[in-house]
């Protein structure tokens, strides 16, 4: 079942090695996803998207603040999320069915249901004829269907995605992005996608998170009320574009909005 | 002393159908060494691969033991002869160390170097999925680790069939062995034989080779 997930007050420092100085990466940083929404985080590079994924999955400890997933707190007891990330980390070794069975068997899952469940997946994502395929025979599109699928077949409560289009040319690109907006109309997944491409966070989302520059925090949140599918190039788009490029730009002192965005509307469409 | 690849093969053919000792033939040389060979390997895979994966997986086990280890790697297996006589007696058992030191530390090299080369993103992918440590271990470290750690076996056994000569030369029970014949042939002043017994190395040696060329490249046929 989605559940909704709440992030409170974190904060996260890293410690330098040796000489360098700690990094405050995340700072006070609070944010709600109601159960079954997608919502779309956006921010500079090198801004603290990355950790603040890792640190809502458990693979990083916060320094401080918490994280609660249907109201329990995540770090107490660790439960599983999706989790697709910018390397997308098949296992290069396994099949594409082996990979996307690899939640299922880490539940211990008897083989025979397992491969079921997989099978259906892959027919879901249409890749049921490459089942047998290792990771590197792939394409680039292909690889990340897997990655996505691999993530939801033990149906986590949270699917977190972090930049997983970013490798991918324009074409592939926003074909992945009407496929999984497809499959989350009929899923309803609770969805936190990580992006720095602004039009596709306001294609696919229900809202969209403005975070700053390092140290991270929401700096504003723009709800999309906009009915699926979108059109890219109509008047609401551009105006919520311009809307979440402005707030992006307000992060980076010393930037003039408006350049930004007209420079950046001659880019990729779908 | 002149010798002609036509002599070499005459005194390969009297290797196999005379023998040398008369009555000691070729193939049961050849076993012999083998045999000793595979269980010096396989003893350095059983505890090599555990090592090496400690010292790739721990920090700590690796500033600890590191030192250690490069401390005796570099004494050639040649030099060990008489403590493994020593120790293990004369015959099988002191071949089969040799072999072992000789294969041993490759093994160790590649193991450990093949686990800190896995991406730790996959480990990573292995704990959302919930995986624990257990998972992590025997479905990302140790397949991540294989190509490295086939390599180390593959250096390993080419290296302990190096070592064979050197082996034999603490002495055989049976009579039989690549090493010892070479050994007895040199005494003999029988140097076509010796060339052949060395053909016969090379030759084996290159068998091994194509046979794990062949399985490796099942094992590793994602990359
Ligand atoms: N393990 C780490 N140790 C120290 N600093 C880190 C570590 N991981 C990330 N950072 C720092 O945190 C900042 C944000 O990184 P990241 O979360 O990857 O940003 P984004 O995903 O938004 O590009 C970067 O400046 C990086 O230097
Ligand atoms: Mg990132």
């Amino acid at each position: 079942m989605p559940a909704s997930l709440s992030v409170y007050n974190l904060s996260k420092v890293y410690l330098g090695s040796n000489n360098q100085d700690p990094q405050v990466v995340l700072k006070g940083l609070e944010l709600v996803i109601p159960a079954g929404t997608f919502v779309a985080l956006v921010g500079l590079n090198g801004s603290g998207k990355t950790t603040l994924l890792r640190v809502i999955a458990g693979l990083e400890p916060a320094t401080s603040g918490e994280v609660r997933i249907n109201g329990e707190r995540a770090d107490l007891l660790r439960r599983p999320v999706g989790m697709v990330s910018q390397e997308l980390a098949l296992l290069p070794w396994r099949t594409v069915l082996e990979n996307v069975e690899l939640g299922l068997e880490l539940q211990a899952v008897k083989g025979k249901e397992r491969r079921e469940r997989a099978m259906n997946m892959l027919r879901v994502f249409g890749l049921e004829d490459c089942g047998h395929r290792y990771p590197r025979e792939l394409s680039g599109g292909m690889r990340q269907k897997v990655a996505i699928a691999r993530a939801l077949l033990p149906e986590p409560e949270l699917l977190l995605m972090d930049e997983p289009f970013s490798a991918l040319d324009c074409q592939v690109k926003s074909r992945l992005q009407h496929f999984l907006i497809d499959l989350w109309i009929q899923r309803r997944d609770t969805v936190l996608f990580v992006t720095h491409d602004v039009e596709e966070a306001i294609v696919l989302s229900d809202t969209v998170l403005v975070i700053s520059q390092k140290p991270a925090r929401v700096v504003d949140v723009i709800p999309v009320n906009l009915p699926h599918p979108r059109d890219r190039t109509g008047i609401p788009m551009t105006g919520l574009r311009r809307r979440v490029l402005a707030s992006l730009m307000l992060t980076r002192p010393g930037e003039k909005p408006a350049g930004f965005v007209r420079s950046n509307a001659a880019g990729c469409r779908g | 002393m002149r010798i002609s690849p036509l002599q070499v093969g005459a005194a390969f053919w009297e290797l196999c159908a005379v023998g040398l000792p008369p009555g000691y033939l070729l193939p049961m040389h050849t076993l012999y060494s083998l045999s000793k060979v595979l269980a010096g390997v396989l003893l350095a895979v059983l505890l090599g691969c555990p090592l090496g994966l400690a010292l790739g997986a721990s920090r700590g086990i690796q500033m600890a033991l590191m030192p250690l280890i490069d401390f005796i790697r570099p004494i050639p297996p040649l030099a060990w002869i008489l403590l493994a006589i020593i120790w293990f007696g004369i015959g099988f058992g002191s071949a089969v160390f040799l072999i072992f030191l000789g294969a041993f530390f490759p093994i160790v090299l590649g193991t450990c170097s093949g686990v800190r080369g896995v991406d730790p993103l996959l480990v990573d992918a292995v704990r959302t999925l919930g995986g624990n440590r257990r998972d992590i271990w025997l479905k990302v470290l140790l397949p991540g680790a294989m190509p490295s750690l086939l390599t180390g076996i593959k250096v390993g056994t080419g290296i302990g069939w190096m070592t064979l000569v050197a082996a034999e030369f603490t002495g055989v029970r049976q009579g039989y062995g690549l090493g010892y014949m070479i050994m007895s042939a040199r005494d003999l002043q029988r140097l076509d034989a010796v060339v052949a017994g060395m053909v016969g190395i090379g030759m084996v040696g290159l068998a091994l080779e194509w046979m794990l060329g062949r399985i490796y490249r099942w094992l590793l046929r994602w990359q």
